[in-house]
């Protein structure tokens, strides 16, 4: 029967759904009215044991532990020995049974609650608590367990500064740890000794958590306690125990007794005491039985899971024991063999650098001739000696363990695998003899490698067969179809899964290849060499052996799957990585005739590459493109292997396989392929031209393949973006590369004609034949209400009209790269004709879908790419292709684009644009304006991030109001930072077109048109908030000046000197002290008064540059303007300035007599002045 | 153990309890509420004690659901704190890339979880990491490998990896190796679009910083 308290508490507990809310919430009450009783320790005291519910007995211990932490010194002694007694008597009482009366929860909880008192009471108050722990651990099973458990506690919650303590809890653990290493380690170790040795046998998953509690103190106690001739061989005993657990608390321990801190000398003693190095020999022989096994009990495990449709034959070792081995217990076994290899790699590592540092020692004697003291230089020498053998032991050990294949093992051993590699270089680098062994070491490191960096036995990939999907061609897909059906989306995403894992993996150990062939090229050369030769002659056995079974009416294997072909695709795909990756290692000539095997190696996959076994497998057919592009250059000396390169390419192992992942791949790689080998490939580009026909027509004429359609977040990850989310289709490559192949020179020139028209033409008639089309697509869009204008939106998500003159025009672009300016504008016109014809169809893209987003974005790439190419022929198609883009759909963020186009063409034809400025200026200047509105802000103020806050604090309070606003404000601060873009790129515009000596062009604009553009300039530079932008403002005005206006007093446009006068050498001048009347103006009265800008910032590098500018702009005044400039300067500026009278003079003085350089430090001084008076 | 307005799970459908622990702030609430409701919650409303929500997923065997303990990272909103993690049966313990004090506090949170949570498969999580300033760096990330913890960088605004954490745990708890989701989430689609070039950098150098050795002293460089 439960009481109310007992009930709350369950309810409170609850969350089963079951419980009417209101109910809860008085439970809650009702809990939280007895927590801030003052006494409720005493509730929590007499509950514990009288309740059944663990929830409830859960409940007291927590109060109690938030008692103890809150207040347990200030309550007087009768209440602390009260509490104290409790939890001692729980202890006592309920943690000894057999069955345990407590679940471990409440062991934990109960351990938290006794620690949080020792915390405050140990060692002052409370100096004997750790002896009498230890005496009661030695009273039964769940007492030992306690006491384990109350030593993690006193680990985590007091000593380890692995949890985050404030300064008075790093000294408390502090004390705490020099309180024990006084008064009570020796016992608490004799205790864990003990305890171990006591339970072992009848209980060793007890006896492995007491050991786990003992490594925790290893680091900071004497290790003599542990490091004894007792407790060493109780720890290599238990490394051969039955039990897995007990095995691996024993390694961890004896891993922290070897990996702590100490003296090199000391450290080398301690492992020679240790006698584990034998052990270590003895362990990864094991490491290789358990790793054979392992693997074995993997597939087993796999076969009865089901998973794998085809058990390999596990190598025999396999026996029938695995069979009942489930997941669970393979990975605890996989956590074991981690254990042993990072005790193995700890152990390694720790001696060779003990090694080294002792090395470094007697170097140093030896270097500074310090024979003085003998004993010293002897003792590091012999140390040294010892170290060495060591090493020499430990290295063929970790060696062994190294080469075993298995992922749990290996990958520890890596980092200490690299250290030796460095060590050996080290030891190269300065002249001294390899260890003995070293050539076989490099060797195995080598083996390592490979072993480790092979993909796994009947892991994801082991069901491709190379028919992951639709690639480029059909007629693959026709071959492959034969021998399986296509993998399923869920395989093929697990099968990218595991590349992705297993390229990760590999990283480092590529890295450790390329310093082992670094330290010994040859060898790793022949390492290479003989992997890559045992697969090709077990793809010719197999092909010979295929043959032969043909001839007798076996149906021929398809060179995919393991066994059949004698070599697995893992061996093929690793051996072809190998030899990729040994290049990164490569001495610079490795690959030069006659100069090594590197290059002859390299033939012989180039040559042979068709024939390698699993070839037709996606990641051996990837490998094998990737390598050859790595190493083409060595075509360019053996141009003989060039046809079976460019078979393999071509073919259906290349462009044509049927995964889009190698597909894609092919084409990018044959690019890189061609722009190499460019010239080389002359007598095979008809050949060429013809077998890529197909692929072009596919890529440019159907969208990319689907991923499979789970796993966003697969996509997102691998280096091999699905083909959808890519914004851009790589298979277009394929054009670049016939582009390339078709615009040499050398070519005849009609040859070249009729080749390029011929790809051009349906390109055209793509683009015209959608048009339609995509208008209606467009439309329809609109109809439906969903915007086309979203930025992140994919290409998988426009129209199929869209998207064919999307692809269409990219694909031309993508052609012209191999055109060059000369051979298209002067040496063969008619190609650029060709091109210019292209041009004149896509203009009709923007005027037929002035709305979209992408072809907009495309057209104006399309633009830059013929402008690159095509030069100054271009310009009579210009026109019309800016009007097209400024039509009236184009919103604030199109005309940005269009503004920094025309920068981007003005900057390159200058005064040749000198006509279509004349024409454009105006229309551009119009739709800025229209764009940003009549009450538009000149200032960039709204448009800045600190308009958010202030925005922000206008709203009212009430939160859903609030809420709502704030949706509002984000809109409308988005539009204002659009808007504040577009003004930026205004500015920009004109700034490049005075600085093109093009200024003469704002004189034929009408003059309203000239009149919004000096007043938006001068509002900007007199009022902008970024300093920045009031410098190119000030810079425009000032450009005008010097160019319309002659000292004679002419001047170009009539009242521009006063303008002039008024704006730049006034108001732009107050801008700098925030005092320009111009401020309020500009945000016409919209803006509070209180808004005013202030002074700007002069430790600000922008504002300094803008006061450079500003002093040279007012001499400048000075110079043209004259006697009305500072007639104006003194009547009416500098008494609005509201400078002292003093300063006022002086800056009259300085704008009057001084250079400009002084007047800009005049100015950056008033500022700063400025800036301290107002604080 | 179904909540109010919530269908239960047909018959045989497998469940787990999920307690998903980290500082407050760290999106904990927003990743859950990612798979269901749909709308990312760009405000920030803190998590009162606990809510339960069930997290179902589709694998190759069949149904699977995580009914996720999303707990309140703030200690004033605590509730019964570690109360809510009895009985878990996995757990997700998350931090924030942006903000290295909430790194800091992942051994904390393990270790109270643990306490009451003995040998139950973990993940730690790194959100946020589609924003451009992180401050935990992936190769300062060292925790797991101390406690042999799955890690993964996820972005709840992105969607990046967002099955990433529940796939690992289903596994371990079917003892499945191979376990797949078949069927996609219906996740919102992302907020933000992760850079994915910087992304992979950052995994990349996760990857190198799996092989390297374990920083001498803990994590020193990250105490501010």
């Amino acid at each position: 029967m439960s009481d109310d308290f007992e009930k709350a508490v369950l309810i409170n507990f609850n969350y089963g759904g079951n419980i009417n809310p209101q109910l809860k919430e008085q439970a809650a009450a009702y809990i939280a009215s007895i927590k801030q009783s003052s006494d409720c320790w005493k509730l929590c005291c007499e509950r514990f044991p009288a309740t059944l519910y663990p929830e409830v007995k859960f409940w007291c211990l927590q109060t109690l532990h938030e008692v103890i932490c809150a207040c347990y010194l200030q309550l007087d002694e009768g209440s602390r020995q009260m509490i104290k007694g409790a939890l001692l008597t729980w202890l006592q009482r309920d943690c000894t049974s057999e069955s345990p009366a407590l679940p471990p929860f409440l062991r934990n909880k109960l351990a938290q609650a006794i620690v949080a008192v020792v915390k405050r009471e140990y060692p002052a108050l409370w100096p004997s608590f750790f002896r009498e722990l230890v005496a009661a651990a030695g009273s039964g099973p769940g007492l030992a367990d306690m006491f384990g458990r109350i030593m993690v506690a006193v680990d985590e919650d007091v000593i380890s500064l692995d949890i985050p303590r404030s300064a008075e809890e790093t000294k408390l653990s502090m004390h705490l740890k020099d309180s024990m290493r006084e008064q009570c380690i020796a016992e608490v170790a004799a205790a864990w000794f003990n305890l171990t040795q006591l339970y072992k046998a009848s209980r060793p998953e007890l006896a492995a958590f007491v050991l786990a509690s003992a490594a925790r103190y290893v680091h900071w106690m004497d290790i003599g306690l542990v490091a004894n001739d007792r407790f060493i061989p109780l720890l290599g005993e238990l490394m051969d125990h039955a039990n897995p657990a007990l095995r691996g608390a024993a390694t961890d321990v004896l891993a922290e007794v070897v990996s702590k801190r100490m003296e090199p000398t000391a450290k080398i003693a301690l492992v020679q005491q240790l006698k584990v190095v034998d052990a270590c020999e003895r362990l990864s022989s094991n490491l290789i039985a358990a790793a054979g096994a392992n693997k074995a009990a993997a597939a087993a495990a796999l076969a009865v899971g089901g998973c794998g449709e085809k058990a390999k034959q596990g190598g025999g070792a396999a026996g029938g024991g695995g069979a009942g081995v489930s997941a669970a217990a393979l990975d605890q076994d996989d956590e074991l063999l981690g254990k042993y290899a990072k005790l193995l790699a700890t152990l390694a590592s720790e001696v060779m650098d003990a090694l080294k540092r002792v090395e470094n020692v007697v170097i140093s004697f030896n270097v500074t001739g310090l024979g003085v003291d003998d004993d010293a230089a002897r003792d590091a020498t012999l140390a040294a000696q010892a170290a060495n053998r060591l090493l020499e032991a430990l290295t063929r050990a970790a060696l062994t363990a190294f080469c075993s294949g298995l992922d749990t093992i290996s990958m520890p051993l890596v980092p200490f695998m690299s250290a030796y590699v460095a060590r050996l270089r080290a030891l190269t680098k300065r002249g001294q003899a390899l260890p003995a062994g070293a050539q076989m070491h490099i060797q195995a490191v080598l083996e390592g490698v490979a072993a480790a960096a092979r993909y796994p036995a009947d892991g994801a990939n082991e069901a491709d067969d190379g028919s992951g999907g639709p690639g480029l061609g059909a007629a693959a897909a026709a071959a492959a179809a034969g021998s399986r059906a296509r993998l399923s989306d869920a395989e093929m995403l697990a099968a990218r899964e595991e590349q992705w894992e297993v390229e990760e993996r590999r990283r480092e150990l590529l890295v450790l290849l390329k310093n082992a062939a670094k330290l010994a090229f040859p060898e790793a050369l022949n390492f290479v060499a003989g992997k890559l030769q045992a697969v090709l002659a077990a793809g010719q056995a197999a092909a010979a052996a295929a043959a032969a079974a043909g001839s007798s009416g076996q149906p021929p294997g398809s060179g995919s799957g393991a066994g059949s072909s004698g070599a697995s695709f893992q061996d093929a795909e690793v051996a072809v990585t190998l030899l990729y990756e040994l290049g990164e290692g490569a001495p610079d000539d490795a690959l030069k005739p006659g100069s090594g095997g590197l290059g002859q190696l390299v033939l012989l996959l180039l040559t042979q590459g068709q024939a390698l076994p699993a070839g037709q497998h996606r990641l051996v057919a990837l490998a094998v493109l990737e390598t050859c592009v790595r190493y083409c250059r060595v075509l360019q000396q053996e141009q003989s292997a060039i046809p079976a390169v460019l078979n393999l390419f071509l073919g259906p192992k290349g462009l044509g396989h049927p995964s889009p992942d190698v597909a894609t791949r092919a084409c990018y790689l044959l690019s890189r392929l061609v722009k190499t080998l460019r010239s080389n490939l002359k007598p095979y580009m008809d050949e060429m031209l013809r077998q890529l026909q197909p692929y072009l027509v596919v890529v440019a004429t159907q969208p990319p393949p689907q991923g499979p359609a789970v796993g966003t977040a697969r996509e997102a990850s691998g280096k091999n973006l699905a083909p959808v989310t890519a914004l851009v289709d790589d298979r277009l490559y394929v054009f670049e590369s016939v582009g390339l192949l078709l615009g040499q020179e050398e070519l005849p020139a009609e040859q070249q004609l009729a080749a390029l028209h011929s790809l051009l033409q349906p390109l055209q008639r793509q683009i015209e034949g959608n048009l339609q089309q995509a208008a209606a697509e467009a439309g329809a869009r609109r109809g439906s209400g969903s915007s086309s204008s979203s930025g992140g939106a994919g290409l998988a998500q426009l129209g199929s009209g869209s998207w064919a003159i999307l692809q269409a025009m990219e694909a031309i672009a993508r052609l012209n790269k191999g055109f060059k300016w000369e051979l298209c504008t002067r040496n063969r016109p008619q190609l650029g004709a060709a091109f210019l014809q292209c041009l004149e169809v896509s203009l009709a893209v923007p005027k037929a879908l002035p709305g979209s987003k992408q072809l907009r974005a495309r057209f104006i790439a399309f633009l830059h790419r013929m402008v690159e190419s095509l030069m100054a022929t271009v310009l009579p198609y210009l026109p019309a292709a800016l009007e097209a883009l400024m039509a009236r759909e184009a919103d604030v963020t199109d005309m940005t684009d269009v503004l920094t186009l025309l920068v981007q063409l003005i900057t390159r034809f200058k005064e040749a644009l000198g006509k279509l400025v004349e024409v454009v200026l105006p229309i551009a200047v119009a739709r800025v304006h229209g764009l940003l509105g009549a009450d538009w802000d000149w200032s960039g103020r709204l448009a800045s991030p600190a308009a958010m806050a202030a925005a922000g604090q206008q709203s009212p309070q009430q939160q859903q109001q609030q809420q709502q606003q704030q949706q509002q404000v984000a809109v409308t601060l988005e539009d204002a930072r659009e808007k504040g873009e577009l003004q930026r790129g205004y500015y920009g515009l004109l700034h490049c077109v005075v600085h093109n000596n093009l200024a003469g062009s704002l004189l034929q604009a009408s003059p309203q048109v000239l009149d919004s553009m000096l007043t938006a300039l001068a509002k900007g530079a007199s009022t902008h908030t970024d300093p920045a932008v009031r410098r190119v403002c000030v810079q425009v005005l000032e450009r005008l000046l010097q160019e319309w206006c002659a000292a004679n007093g002419s001047e170009l446009v009539p009242g521009f000197k006063s303008f002039a006068v008024q704006q730049l050498g006034g108001q732009a001048l107050l801008g700098l002290f925030g005092s320009s009347s111009a401020a309020a103006a500009s945000s016409n009265g919209s803006c509070p008064a209180s808004q005013q800008l202030g002074p700007l910032d002069a430790r600000d590098a922008a504002t300094v540059a803008l006061l450079g500018e500003m002093a040279s702009a007012l001499k400048l005044l000075q110079e043209k303007c004259g006697d009305a400039f500072s007639v104006h300067l003194c009547g009416q500026v500098l008494p609005e300035s509201r400078l002292p009278g003093e300063l006022q003079q002086q800056l009259a003085y300085h704008v009057r007599e001084s250079e400009a350089k002084q007047l800009k430090e005049f100015l950056r001084e008033l500022l700063l002045s400025a800036a301290g008076a107002s604080k | 153990m179904a909540l109010p307005g919530q269908a239960l799970p047909e018959a045989g459908v497998p469940h787990f309890k999920l307690v998903l622990v980290g500082d407050g702030g760290t999106g904990k609430t927003t990743f859950v509420k990612r798979h269901i409701t749909g709308e990312f919650e760009k405000k920030y409303e803190p998590t009162i004690g606990v809510e339960v929500r069930p997290l179902d997923f589709t694998t190759n065997r069949g149904k699977i659901r995580f009914y996720c303990w999303d707990t309140a990272g703030q200690e004033k909103f605590g509730g019964l704190r570690d109360g809510y993690y009895i009985h878990g049966q996995c757990a997700i313990i998350m931090f924030d890339v942006t903000s290295r004090l909430t790194y800091k506090n992942v051994p904390t949170w393990h270790r109270d979880l643990c306490r009451v949570c003995e040998n139950i498969p973990i993940v730690l999580c790194g959100n946020k990491v589609d924003v451009k300033n992180r401050q935990v760096k992936p190769k300062q990330v060292t925790f797991h490998r101390k406690k042999n913890l799955q890690y993964y960088e996820i972005s709840a605004k992105s969607n990046y990896n967002y099955e990433k954490p529940f796939l690992y745990l289903a596994r371990k708890l079917t003892g499945d190796p191979h376990l797949q989701f078949v069927e996609e989430v219906a996740l919102p689609p992302p907020e933000v679009q992760i850079d994915l070039a910087e992304q992979e950098r950052n995994e990349r150098e996760l990857a190198e910083a799996v092989n390297a050795p374990l920083p001498a002293d803990d994590d020193d460089e990250l105490i501010d």
